[in-house]
């Protein structure tokens, strides 16, 4: 196997005081070139897997790499040169503009005292114009929209220069064209060579965007493979436990992603009303 | 560039700062005669006042102010929130609690070294406890619980003051007022050197963190993927800002608020980026604190002011407008 | 570093200054007549003050020596007052303010060959800061009688007047023993000096304002606290239910209406009956020559109250 990227076997992780595994024997990796999105529902354990992935946490059992060494063991500057990070919380305490804001992407280059130089303010240029953010550098970053301030944020994390990035839901609460923006500019990056992990709840576009799907259930990884391998309805209906159909997407130079329909509940004149949708019924299955 | 100039700036206003401090004061020198004493010519009388009260008067205070704002700024980078200070926060009062038992048992005596010793030890307790108090209540630091541990922090610790000063002799009362309100009216060459030595120092290790200053102020997260060691930064950075706030208070007492206003008003008119607000913070201190200590001297001549109740005449309005601010934000 | 070091210094300094009086130098610096003299004494703090000369220009911090002084004729040698020195005699002098934190600055303007400062230990500003400018200090710390004699000597010789503090002692003394014997014999009521505050203070036993009592004629009602100004609660003044309050008043203190008026106060017993001396704070309160006076005063309103029960 290729040392390259990420690698985890038989991964186990349980917080303290829990009864139970927020992460229980994963298995995913992610390569170089390779955009692969983290599916499941609240609570699946989504980001416990990518912080066992940025070595945040240690697996109580198997392992975690990232280029062939424990995730956990890499020095956090280390990391940092190597993976950009966009968490999912962030509130700067105080007024920051865009431009230190990404120019924040080279601290784990330039260590405590470098002055930046000409290679460090070309990243950040490049960075700001892949994420089109490079007329806002002025900009306090509390005085922008939604999609800006995370158009910025990933500004921040390709001027780390990273083979790759993580992103912890990154287009939670976007509206459409700031969502399609991101997704977007993560495509582009993978072509670019960069491994891309993420955990997104946008079934539909993570089937047409990422190269791979991991779709967790309460810590396990249910299903793992291409789109369409992963984003079968009886899957994706029990995982969520809402009835659903999957179609194939049609569309021009596309692959044929899988599109996952949610259902309305079920209501027959004749039967009484059921208050839930009855998820383990075949009846919900596109091959009926 | 316009970053160095502002420096330069404030480099020349507490310069200026400087000079009105040796210029000015109880008693009213001329402009020849201030020079003249400067260069040890003409009255003695105004040779002493010029040379040995206000030249290391003026110094002295530049150098706290500096201190206490460069104490300040990195305080609040730490708790993310500018309303944190070391005066707020009791870690000043924790200070003057470790100066004063120092002085109780007779440590100045024995082993004067220890007395900047157990400022630093007391004021670390004060904010360990603030911090204890701050993380038990609220899970995360709630910016609330944090200022009521800081007031309570700060109580207790002038009831210590005035409860070590109470077994003293009837006379060593006196010093209370030193203690929790500052004065610099015993401002030496001694007193500038140790915290021009304690000052350079802790401004250099705080600016070589100010990036990480930066990464923590957007989130701790975050910090921790831009290659920041968060707990290790942290550990030293409260070291170093309690260690400057207790070196002010050794030589200074407690003065408040100056490491509130400062870096505030510097993040206002040039933004929070802590390569230079750290710098500009310590050059702005050292141009308030000077003219605050002017407005002690001289607004009931001949007697003084202590120095901390122009700084709070000045920080608590401030302080007010930002906290006003804040809950406001967390009500929101 | 070197802040610390000049306390060092500077306690190392006060402590081995401590110490008996040196008498050789004391007898040939102190009793000559002559203005040329040098002179030695040490304060109240057990330092040293040493004068090349006596002192012709005085900066007294502290009213009752500067009472002395012009006790001892060394009026014309006094260069600043404070607040309290209420003589007109000295009101076209600088006010230098309350007493204890002076302007340094303004001071060392005055150019004083001597600075008279109340004691404190724990002082890291006044009396260090004006002897680094080479102004010598007199800290002064007077509890009692004993203080005050030995204050009008060494005030005395520091201004090259021995010989007039001699003579003001001495009148001092007559003036003490006169009101001693104007007692009568037989019992003697039991008296507080009472500082009303919250809490309120009385004076010690020991205290010069406890001798001038003793000596007026009343016992302390609190002879067992040994500090020179104990604290003392209201339930412990109402169990020692004293026969006579004195009562300091003028410059802003609580006078008798006060009293009479205080729930408490205004029930206990020497107070319901009026068994209250009033003296003027200005007079008892200063341990220098005004002793005499404030012991008279004393004698007067015991009196007045014996003459009453009787």
């Amino acid at each position: 196997m290729s040392a390259f990227g990420w690698e985890t076997r038989d991964a186990w992780f349980r917080y303290p005081q829990s009864g139970s595994d927020a992460v229980a024997g994963a298995g995913i990796e992610a390569r170089p070139g390779e955009m692969v999105a983290i599916l499941g529902p609240n609570g699946s354990g989504k980001s416990t897997l990518l912080k066992l992935l940025l070595g945040v946490i240690e697996p109580r059992r198997g392992t975690v790499e990232y280029e062939g060494r424990s995730a956990a063991r890499w020095a956090p500057v280390e990391r940092a040169r190597r993976i950009g990070v966009l968490p999912q919380h962030e509130e700067p305490a105080f007024p920051v503009t865009v431009g230190e804001l990404v120019a924040m992407g080279r601290y784990p280059h330039l260590g405590r005292w470098r002055r930046a130089g000409p290679g460090d303010r070309a990243a950040i240029r490049s960075a700001l114009e892949r994420c089109r953010v490079e007329d806002l550098g002025e900009r306090p970053f509390g005085t922008l929209s939604g999609g800006e301030r995370q158009r910025a944020r990933l500004a921040r994390a390709l001027a780390q220069e990273p083979e790759a990035l993580a992103l912890d839901e990154p287009t939670a609460s976007l509206d459409v064209a700031h969502e399609m923006e991101i997704w977007e500019i993560l495509r582009q990056e993978a072509g670019a060579g960069r491994a891309v992990l993420l955990t997104t709840h946008h079934l539909n576009l993570a089937a047409r965007y990422a190269d791979r799907l991991v779709l967790l259930h309460r810590g396990r990884v249910e299903a793992a493979g291409s789109p369409a391998d992963v984003l079968t309805a009886e899957a994706v209906s029990a995982v969520y436990g809402w009835p659903v159909r999957v179609e194939v997407l049609d569309e021009p130079g596309g692959r044929g992603a899988p599109q996952v329909v949610p259902l309305r509940p079920a209501r027959h004149a004749d039967e009484a009303v059921s208050e839930r949708p009855e998820i383990d019924q075949p009846e919900t299955q596109e091959s009926r | 560039m316009s970053r160095g100039l502002a420096l330069a700036g404030l480099a020349m206003a507490a310069l200026a700062a400087g000079l009105c401090s040796l210029r000015f004061g109880a008693v009213g020198l001329d402009l020849g005669e201030v020079v003249a004493g400067l260069r040890g010519t003409g009255d003695p009388a105004a040779v002493t006042i010029v040379r040995d009260l206000r030249l290391p008067r003026a110094v002295l205070a530049g150098l706290v102010g500096g201190a206490l704002a460069l104490s300040g700024a990195a305080f609040q980078a730490l708790l993310r929130n500018p309303l944190a200070e070391p005066y707020i926060l009791g870690v000043s009062s924790g200070a003057a609690t470790g100066a004063v038992a120092w002085i109780a048992v007779g440590g100045l005596v024995t082993a004067p070294w220890g007395l900047p010793a157990a400022a630093l030890f007391g004021a670390l307790i004060a904010i360990a406890l603030v911090l204890r108090i701050g993380s038990r209540v609220g899970g995360r630091l709630d910016v609330r619980v944090l200022l009521l541990a800081g007031v309570v922090a700060g109580s207790f610790f002038n009831a210590c003051i005035l409860l070590l000063l109470s077994f003293q002799e009837a006379d060593a009362f006196r010093s209370a007022m030193f203690w929790m309100m500052g004065g610099l009216a015993g401002a030496t060459w001694g007193g500038v050197a140790f915290l021009a030595a304690g000052t350079v120092v802790g401004g250099i290790v705080l600016i070589g963190l100010a990036r990480s200053f930066n990464a923590l102020a957007v989130g701790e997260e975050t910090a921790a993927f831009l290659g920041v060691p968060v707990d290790a930064v942290r550990r030293l950075a409260y070291l170093i800002a309690s260690a400057l706030a207790a070196s002010a208070v050794v030589v200074a007492g407690g003065i408040g608020f100056v490491g509130l206003v400062v870096p505030h008003a510097v993040r206002i008119v040039w933004g929070g980026e802590h390569r230079f607000l750290l710098p500009a913070s310590f050059l702005a201190g050292a141009a308030f604190l000077p003219l605050a200590d002017l407005v002690a001297r001289l607004a009931v001549r001949p007697n003084e002011l202590p120095l901390g109740v122009v700084t709070a005449f000045v920080g608590v309005p401030f302080f007010i407008a930002l906290l006003r601010r804040q809950v406001r934000g967390v009500a929101a | 570093m070197r802040a610390v070091l000049f306390l060092a210094v500077w306690s190392v300094a006060a402590a081995c200054d401590e110490g008996p009086p040196r008498e050789a130098d004391e007898r040939a610096t102190g009793n000559g007549p002559g203005e040329t003299e040098r002179v030695a004494v040490v304060d109240d703090a057990g330092r040293e003050i040493r004068l090349d000369r006596p002192a012709r220009r005085v900066v007294s911090l502290v009213p009752s020596v500067t009472e002395t002084i012009v006790a001892l004729g060394g009026i014309e040698r006094l260069v600043a007052r404070t607040r309290y020195d209420l003589d007109p005699e000295l009101a076209h002098l600088p006010s230098l303010g309350g007493g204890l934190d002076p302007s340094l600055e303004a001071i060392v303007d005055l150019a004083p060959d001597l600075v008279v400062a109340w004691n404190a230990r724990d002082d890291r500003i006044l009396a260090p800061r004006l002897r680094d400018a080479g102004i010598p200090v007199y800290a002064a710390a007077i509890e009692d009688t004993t203080a005050i004699f030995s204050t009008f000597d060494r005030i005395g010789r520091l201004l090259g007047v021995p010989a007039r503090s001699d003579s003001l002692a001495a009148a001092l003394r007559d003036t003490l023993r006169a009101v001693a014997g104007d007692v009568p014999a037989g019992e003697r009521p039991r008296a507080i000096y009472l500082i009303v505050g919250d809490p309120p203070r009385v004076a010690g036993a020991r205290t010069f304002i406890g001798q001038a009592l003793a000596l007026a004629g009343a016992d302390p009602a609190f002879p067992d606290l040994a500090e020179p100004w104990p604290t003392v609660s209201l339930e412990a003044v109402v169990a020692r239910d004293p026969d006579v309050v004195v009562l300091p008043v003028g410059g802003g203190l609580a006078g008798r209406e006060e009293l009479e008026r205080r729930p408490g106060w205004r029930d206990l017993p020497a107070v319901r009956a009026g068994r209250i001396v009033e003296i003027e704070a200005d007079l008892l309160a200063r341990p220098g020559p005004a002793l005499g006076r404030a012991a008279r005063a004393l004698r007067r309103g015991i009196a007045a109250l014996e003459e009453e029960t009787r």
